[in-house]
């Protein structure tokens, strides 16, 4: 090594460029396991406040599961589950799934959307009790359908509430795709790691890597606050 | 391949996998105790202003917040021996543990300074005027009469942030420290068996977490304080 100096700064851009064309798995990955664990979390929400029989018992062990398991495990489990679930399917069934060629991003995505589903389950289902029973009497006292209900007096509400939360997942999330390189998935930190290996310039690489979370963290940050502020007109109290 | 999943494999290579737990709980009571106390002094500092080292910190914060653990991890562990070989130090017979450490300790710092931040200043301004008024020094009103207070009140988000340290532990694998993870990993290699294995590493994880929910009850029913009606009581006594 001819360098001397402590930290290399060709190597500094050197990885930005490489590691920033692997931004858009990072985000491609929060986004769907965000979006989809809000529709699993929405309706294991919905089904444990409309007491629906089996279905409740369901969602309640689902939430206490994998909220309370690493969300590396829960990964692994995905990982190494998801094949021989298929593989089941396809033998009791006859469904054939190409068991052998799922791919790591699917699989990720998976684990991901379960672990952000239980933790959106339990924000949704404070913010559903955040709001008063009267709220409900009184749009039911207009006659209002259920749909209605939920749609015009109790969402709004209840999101004003769940925001802040739910920008929490959502930065949680983000961070939490770095685990995915484990299961051969690149993005952010894989691409680091790729990078460290050719180059053996870890501190760069890394520190680059870092860079990135932080300023999509700020990034995404800025962009809540902005929408909590939009939507600061539902809050009660403020007319 | 005839069944799908081997139970009896499954409850043989529990007792080998759980006798790895002492490394998660040796690095998360480790770093919780230590992790703590150095998120108190920052959250001091920070709140009394002391020139400097308030930027520093807000910039040392918003840094361990902002960026996923594992980077952290893998900065510190590749990173660090690296700068420091560049600066004429050689520490690659430094134990991976030391650096696994470092980085959790420095994470509940951060995670735990924000806690105690927010707790230290729900600690009422009357207890801070009355202990100035009794003639106490700063440091001797903070550790006698608002460091007490304010951890009582940190103690459910503290446990959330221990809580967090757990889970993150499956993670240390990573850089070569074999604990419960990797142990599982290395007997999946050998008996291609890996979805049992890893539904003991959650069985144990479930267990520990469910041990520390437990304490964290107790040690709440331990320190209560009374609403803010004027009566304080603390049953340490």
């Amino acid at each position: 090594m001819e360098t001397t100096s402590i930290i290399d700064f060709t190597y500094i851009v050197g990885s930005f460029f490489y590691i920033s064309s692997y931004v858009k798995v990072t985000l491609y990955l929060t986004f769907v396991s965000v979006a989809m664990g809000a529709l699993l979390g929405l309706f294991s929400c919905v089904v444990q406040q409309n007491h629906v029989p089996l279905l409740q018992s369901v969602a309640r062990l689902y939430v206490l599961v994998c909220r309370s398991l690493p969300n590396m495990v829960l990964l692994y489990l995905v990982y190494y589950g998801l094949p021989i679930a298929f593989m089941a399917m396809g033998d009791t069934w006859g469904i054939h799934v190409p068991y052998e060629h799922v791919p790591a991003l699917l699989v990720a995505a998976v684990g991901l959307t379960l672990h952000t589903g239980a933790y959106l389950s339990e924000i949704f289902r404070s913010a559903l009790q955040s709001v008063p029973a009267g709220q409900w009497e009184a749009a039911r006292a207009l006659g209002m359908t259920w749909f209605q209900m939920f749609r015009r007096v109790v969402l709004p509400q209840a999101a004003v509430f769940a925001l802040p939360l739910f920008a929490n997942q959502f930065l949680s999330t983000m961070k939490s795709t770095s685990i995915c390189f484990v299961i051969t998935v690149v993005e952010i930190f894989g691409a680091a790691k790729l990078f460290c290996e050719d180059n053996s310039q870890y501190f760069e690489a890394y520190i680059v890597a870092a860079g990135f979370y932080w300023g999509m963290g700020i990034f995404f940050e800025f962009v809540f606050s902005k929408l909590e502020y939009t939507m600061g007109k539902f809050k009660r109290g403020n007319a | 391949m005839g069944t799908y999943f081997d139970v009896a494999y499954m409850l043989r290579s529990f007792p080998t996998l759980i006798s790895y737990v002492h490394i998660t709980v040796f690095i998360t009571l480790l770093s919780a105790v230590v992790g703590v106390l150095l998120g108190s002094v920052i959250a001091v500092i920070r709140i009394n202003n002391v020139r400097g080292f308030k930027e520093l910190l807000t910039v040392f914060v918003s840094f361990m917040r902002g960026t996923p653990f594992l980077v952290q991890l893998f900065l510190v562990y590749f990173g660090v021996p690296e700068i420091l070989s560049h600066m004429g130090f050689h520490v690659r017979n430094v134990p991976a543990l030391l650096f696994v450490l470092v980085v959790f300790t420095l994470h509940v710092a951060a995670y735990g300074s924000e806690i105690m931040r927010s707790s230290i200043k729900a600690v009422s301004a009357g207890e801070k005027e009355a202990a100035a008024s009794l003639g106490m020094t700063t440091f001797q009103s903070y550790t006698r009469v608002i460091l007490p207070q304010a951890f009582a009140l940190a103690i459910p988000p503290l446990i959330n942030t221990v809580i967090g340290v757990v889970k993150g532990t499956a993670l240390i694998f990573n850089v070569g420290i074999v604990d419960i993870m990797r142990q599982a990993d290395l007997m999946g290699g050998n008996s291609q068996r890996s979805l049992e294995l890893f539904v003991d590493v959650a069985i144990i994880y479930g267990i520990l977490i469910f041990l520390i929910t437990m304490i964290g009850r107790a040690m709440e029913a331990h320190y209560v304080i009374t609403d803010q009606s004027g009566k304080l009581q603390s049953s340490e006594e």
